[in-house]
């Protein structure tokens, strides 16, 4: 297998006749296969380059932009004005303190969410299916109707939770507008349910064995979890560590909800606060920008030299535990109970406000006679924009999902299985939009689509929000159809090419199908992204090109609240629905995805 | 079909800088001739570049000098810059993981080299089911036909691999080490299969491995390897009886390689084939015997010579006869039973040797006895 593995000058590298002159045997078709072969090399080259084009052009309008006057394409004029006045701006500098407050939650949801993904791995936890699957639901929900849901319950004034104390004992101790409650949402429904969902598995996949060896040397379980176990799942962990450090920084549609009114602003807020007043400050945002894109590029570069260095040193994903899970005992259902009543009190209940919140005729007011109404629903649902933004979002859910994913396994399979000139460093360029907020890439997308030439048709279309999209989705899509296809042993293909079946043909009958769980996965992700995505297309999307969540955050931020909970409550709908369908297909497509077939005896 | 493969060289250094692969190339000058309906086997320990050169062949590793003829057919050339595809080849291949896919059944598997896009419009559906059932018939797993390719055992994907590879009547079969990943039942089983499929369908085969006793019990010719050479190329028997090096000598049958300085050399008239010699020798501690040889010596060159376990005979040294003190006496130091035969290992003349005889008499450890050597199980190697 070593020898298969092996990658790099290995496989096929040029591509055959390169302009012989003698040849023998059936030469003709071998030219035209060589041809084929060099053509479809040649287009994937292309396609690489372009894309990494794509990827360079938001972050040099940025920091072009933060270092003129005035528009970067209207001839260019470098001055660091825009720097001066980011910095003399008191509130640009409290912005960067406070993305770097609410960043802190990270770490502390890391530890959280190991101890939470080490347990579950390693025990037999009652329930365990329907916790990691809740745990994707809080992944895939829309987070702007649950912020619509603590809003109904700790809001300052009329939160229930604080009608309710207030009653009882007098006070009112909560306020979700606070630093509290933004870090609150964001542990609760992003940071930790996706750390698990990261974790959990990687830690399943490392082989018992190792920690069995440890124990039999003597080791206590502390000595195991510390010596053998977190070095080992070391590169998931800050796989995960960086992801959610970034989704930190670019975290916007709760923070314009809950800080805005409190006057915190963050550096995404600020940015966007920075284009939407009269007259918009282009430039300073630039340049605030510029600043944080050095930052996320001060984290990325060494991680993904990190991530390398671990790749190379052991793929731990090989035979799978043998390790049974330690026996159900009292303790394990009491953990098994506590993470129930944790979900159900982060998840379950914010969405169940909104649910509630959509019938009533005034959010938090029912004392009042006759508080439920459907007239928001009716209101809502027989809007034209309404109507047009479902299909909008659909539409463009649709495309994304099927370019992009498409776009994505292209690129990932070129990547991992050809060697081409240049390929390091165009594939460190597609990672760049990871480290780019969303409101900013859709700014400097938007500042494109204005001022390159030929592609203001773009601009006012549904195509302005699929490209963003797409570009939004490609590192992390490309980056998880890599690992996959690393999985895929080498001789897989290898023996479709000896078959007689050309690359193309071998990639669609034998890559895809092997990887279609991961296909699926990306889908629905890709799908969903679309479907829930405010920050990137808030300022792209143009009034008839407004999509559903676009909508909502319109109703949310000019206090239509039960409007907003209407589409928070389709919008869930959706997202459950989705959430069935990726499992369902993930499961039916799933084959034994080791190097070579399980064996298995008779 | 002829396979002519001519002074193929692949250096892995050449096209990355820090790759761990030791100093020398991969495939290093490797030129060798397959005829039509051989057995060939690259035989080498693991690191010699054997499944480098099969996967050249293929088409799956691009060598970097050298031409690799498929009858009249060239499909890599470095001077020509000729590289046909793997796709293009036609060469059949077992894997060693076998790369069986998981998302097919097993006749699906095996349909597959035939449903392609370049042969599809040659076999239409009902010729496809037909030959598919004939092969599936042939490596008799015809019973599983329609079973998910996960749901079988080693030596059933094994039968699976070798159909999928057999089913476009390859001109060439190409097999990587495929019977190492079973357990020595099995193994055996299927060595048997193999040989009966490849005489059956007269296909030429070319077959990796590094087991020497796969290698002399299937091949009609084999080629030892070592570090990306060729160390030599011939029948078994020429092989075992004439290793032309110390490394083909101890790799095959592990012989014993003494130092020997030649007394006399004539010519053997007996050897069947080739020019054979016959030499008087005697060993550093004064032990003299015969033995034969290909190359030629003159009396007074010191010289290596191969001795074979087997061929190494054991009497009991009878106290005071003064059996124990001539050269050839020895004392057992170990005493390995192996079923069938046992191995002992002997401290002649401060030196081990190693014996395998049959169990008619039977030596304890610290025993002292008398070596006798048969003549053909020595042999004087050229280096």
């Amino acid at each position: 297998m070593s020898s298969a593995r092996r990658a790099g000058p290995g496989g096929v590298g040029w591509g055959g006749t390169l302009s012989g002159p003698e040849r023998s045997g059936d030469a003709g078709s071998d030219r035209l296969a060589d041809a084929t072969g060099r053509m479809l090399r040649l287009l994937g080259w292309a396609c690489l380059v372009l894309t990494a084009l794509v990827c360079l052009a938001p972050p040099v309008v940025i920091v072009l932009g933060g270092l003129s006057e005035g528009s970067p394409f209207g001839g260019l004029d470098l001055t660091v004005a825009p720097w001066l006045r980011a910095i003399d701006s008191p509130q640009t500098l409290s912005s960067i303190g406070y993305s770097f407050l609410l960043s802190l939650r990270v770490p502390v949801a890391l530890v959280v969410a190991f101890t939470v993904a080490w347990y579950l791995a390693r025990n037999d936890v009652f329930g365990k299916r329907t916790i990691m699957y809740v745990l994707w639901l809080a992944f895939f929900l829309p987070i702007l109707p649950a912020t619509l849901g603590w809003i109904l319950l700790l809001d300052p004034n009329f939160g229930l939770v604080n009608q309710f104390l207030h009653r009882i004992a007098g006070i009112k101790p909560f306020n979700i507008y606070s630093l509290g409650g933004i870090t609150w949402l964001h542990v609760t429904l992003s940071t930790i349910p996706i750390m698990v969902i990261l974790i959990e598995p990687a830690q399943r996949l490392i082989d018992a064995s190792y920690e069995e060896a440890s124990t039999m040397s003597g080791a206590g379980t502390f000595t195991t979890l510390r010596r053998v176990t977190l070095p080992l799942i070391a590169p998931t962990l800050l796989t995960a560590l960086i992801a959610a450090l970034i989704k930190a920084l670019e975290a916007f549609e709760v923070e314009q909800l809950l800080g805005v009114p409190a006057g915190i602003l963050v550096y995404s807020t600020r940015v966007f606060n920075l284009l939407e007043v009269v007259p918009p400050d282009d430039p300073q945002a630039m340049a605030l920008s510029t600043f944080f894109l050095a930052l996320l590029f001060a984290l990325i570069v060494p991680y993904r030299l990190m991530l390398q260095r671990s790749l190379m040193m052991a793929t731990l994903t090989g035979k799978g535990a043998r390790l049974l899970p330690r026996q159900r005992t009292r303790g394990s259902n009491v953990v098994s109970g506590l993470l129930f009543l944790t979900l159900a009190v982060t998840v379950l209940v914010p969405f169940s406000m909104v649910a509630v919140s959509s019938f009533s005729k005034l959010f938090g007011f029912y004392n009042i006679p006759d508080p439920w109404t459907l007239g928001h629903w009716r209101d809502v649902l027989g809007s034209p924009e309404f109507l047009n933004s479902l299909t909008q979002s659909i539409l463009v859910g649709l495309v994304v999902a099927g370019a992009g994913t498409i776009l994505y396994l292209t690129l990932a399979w070129f990547i991992a299985r050809n060697p081409l000139p240049g390929k390091s460093l165009l594939s460190l360029a597609i990672w760049l939009p990871w480290a780019i907020p969303g409101v900013l890439l859709g700014s400097a997308f938007l500042s494109l689509y204005l001022n390159v030439p030929g592609l203001r048709f773009v601009y006012g279309t549904v195509f302005a929000l699929m490209i963003v999209l797409i570009v939004q989705g490609l590192p992390f899509a490309t980056h998880m159809f890599e690992a996959s296809i690393g999985q895929v042993g080498r001789e897989l293909e290898e023996s479709s090419l000896m078959a007689g079946a050309s690359r193309f043909e071998t990639v669609t009958r034998i890559t895809a199908p092997l990887i279609a769980p991961m296909v699926a996965s990306i889908l629905v992700l890709s799908f969903m992204a679309a479907m829930k995505d405010i920050s990137a297309t808030v300022l792209v999307a143009t009034p008839g090109t407004a999509t559903l969540p676009l909508l909502m955050f319109s109703y949310a931020t000019s206090g239509q609240l039960e409007r907003a909970a209407v589409i928070g409550v389709v919008t869930v709908v959706v997202a459950v629905i989705m959430a069935l369908l990726a499992t369902t297909l993930g499961d039916r497509s799933a084959v034994a995805m080791n190097s070579g077939p399980r064996i298995t005896v008779e | 079909m002829r396979l002519v493969i001519t002074e193929l060289t692949k250096d892995y250094r050449a096209a990355a800088k820090d790759r761990a692969h030791g100093d020398r190339p991969a495939l290093d000058n490797v030129s060798l001739e397959v005829n039509d309906g051989e057995f060939f086997t690259l035989l080498g320990p693991s690191g010699c570049g054997k499944t480098t050169l099969l996967r050249c062949i293929a088409g799956l590793e691009v060598p970097d000098r050298g031409e690799i003829r498929l009858g009249e057919r060239v499909i890599f050339s470095s001077a020509a810059r000729i590289n046909i595809p793997p796709n293009r080849r036609g060469l059949g291949m077992v894997f060693q993981s076998y790369a069986i896919w998981p998302h097919m059944d097993v006749a699906e598997n095996v349909a597959y080299p035939l449903t392609v896009r370049t042969r599809r419009k040659n076999y239409p559906r009902s010729e496809v089911d037909r030959r598919v059932g004939e092969l599936l018939d042939l490596i008799q797993i015809r019973h599983l036909a329609n079973r998910k390719a996960t749901m079988l055992s080693g030596g059933q994907q094994q039968r699976l691999a070798l159909a999928r590879a057999l089913v476009m009547e390859p001109p060439v079969l190409l097999l990587d080490e495929p019977l190492s990943n079973l357990d020595s039942r099995l193994r055996e089983d299927l060595r048997l299969e193999l040989m009966r499929l490849q005489r059956k369908l007269g296909v030429t085969a070319l077959y990796v491995t590094h087991d020497q006793s796969e290698a002399l019990a299937m091949s009609s010719a084999v080629a030892v390897m070592k570090d990306g050479r060729i160390e030599q190329i011939g029948t078994p028997e020429e092989l075992y009886d004439f290793p032309g090096t110390r490394f083909v000598a101890s790799f095959l049958g592990a012989a014993n390689l003494l130092k020997v300085r030649i007394l006399a050399a004539r010519p053997h008239p007996t050897a069947a084939r080739g020019a054979c010699f016959r030499f008087e020798v005697e060993t550093e501690w004064g032990a003299r015997f015969a033995a034969l040889g290909r190359a030629s010596f003159n009396a007074g060159d010191s010289v290596t010579a191969a001795i074979r376990p087997e061929g190494i005979r054991l009497d009991v040294a009878e106290p005071g006869t003064g059996a124990e003190r001539r050269p050839w006496a020895a004392v057992v130091e170990t005493a390995q039973f192996l079923g069938e035969s046992i191995d002992y290992q002997l401290n002649i003349g401060n030196q081990l040797l190693r014996t395998r005889c049959d169990r008619s008499r039977h030596f304890a450890v610290g025993e002292k006895v008398t070596v006798g050597l048969r003549e053909e199980a020595c042999t004087i190697l050229a280096d």
